[in-house]
């Protein structure tokens, strides 16, 4: 299996090489300053984006708060066994 | 059954690496542009044009190893078969078992060790969270606000918004996960300073056995608990 996945390798960084400058090359090509997109401007957040908006902040929120919660109890768990994962 | 056992396949440590790498520039001149009234000194001592730039080099290099992730381990599935699937893609999926694991290691009063298999669950979720979160959810919301002209015609300006917002937001969560993963491979006291198999690609017998007893019955030929 050794051969055969260091070919497939080979094979799969240049089709990245090819997909990855191919789309900078068209982000590149189509860049047009004077159609710039002002991305800041909260007038136009209708009630659905405000909703996502909040909802992906909350989600964030608990995220983060869990996440710190589950390293501090992984700790103790390694702490304890002498070992973690 | 051999002193080291091999964990990780050599396309996966490259891809790790580059990961590793795109991430932490992603987060050094990302953070400082979600919270300038910190962090603008950042972008004040190199300058904004400049951080942008690393800021999108770093995600090309990202992006990268997605597109080399996904090509290899299909052609691997299509060109080597089953094999290849059952041995390297197939561990990496979520089961039932995983869940009981997390109870298992949540639960601080707990005594006994986790039967992990090959990866445990804090692993997948480290995968997971950059396939879901750093590919898909970062690697869209960064293309739009990166090019929103070729956007703008087809979705609302509201949406490039809410893009902004998605991104700075779960770029915040992706980092508490990555965080935790450090800490897990480098600061608990049995890894401290490293744990060295993501560059190796391989783990001793000793480890299988103290840390992933399930896989280890499978290698030795015990029966699959």
């Amino acid at each position: 299996m050794g051969l055969e996945t260091d070919k497939i390798a080979m094979v799969s960084l240049a089709l990245t090489i090819v997909v990855t400058l191919g789309a900078v090359l068209f982000l590149s090509m189509t860049i047009d300053p004077g159609r710039g997109v002002v991305v800041d401007s909260s007038e136009a957040l209708g009630v659905f984006d405000i909703v996502l908006v909040y909802l992906v902040n909350f989600f964030i929120t608990v995220g983060v708060i869990l996440l710190t919660l589950l390293m501090i109890f992984m700790h103790i768990k390694s702490v304890k066994h002498e070992r973690v994962l | 059954m051999d002193k080291q056992v091999g964990k990780f396949t050599s396309e996966q440590i490259v891809t790790h690496v580059i990961i590793g790498i795109s991430i932490m520039l992603l987060f050094i001149t990302g953070l400082p542009q979600r919270y300038p009234e910190h962090l603008g000194w950042m972008i004040s001592t190199i300058g904004l044009s400049k951080v942008m730039f690393i800021h999108r080099l770093a995600a090309i290099g990202m992006l990268s190893s997605a597109v080399f992730y996904v090509i290899n381990s299909m052609l691997c599935w299509i060109f080597v078969g089953n094999k290849y699937f059952k041995k390297y893609m197939l561990p990496i999926f979520p089961t039932s078992g995983d869940v009981s694991d997390f109870v298992n290691d949540v639960s601080v009063w707990g005594e006994q060790k986790t039967d992990y298999y090959k990866y445990s669950w804090l692993e997948k979720l480290s995968l997971w969270n950059d396939m879901v979160v750093n590919w898909a959810i970062l690697g869209v919301t960064g293309i739009v606000l990166w090019a929103p002209w070729l956007f703008a015609p087809y979705i609302p300006v509201g949406y490039l918004s809410v893009a902004k917002s998605f991104h700075s937001g779960f770029a915040v969560f992706s980092l508490c996960v990555v965080l935790l993963h450090f800490y897990i491979v480098h600061l608990t006291p049995s890894k401290f300073p490293m744990a060295y198999s993501m560059f190796t690609g391989t783990v001793s017998k000793e480890e299988v056995k103290e840390e992933y007893p399930r896989w280890y019955r499978e290698l030795s030929g015990e029966k699959h608990g």
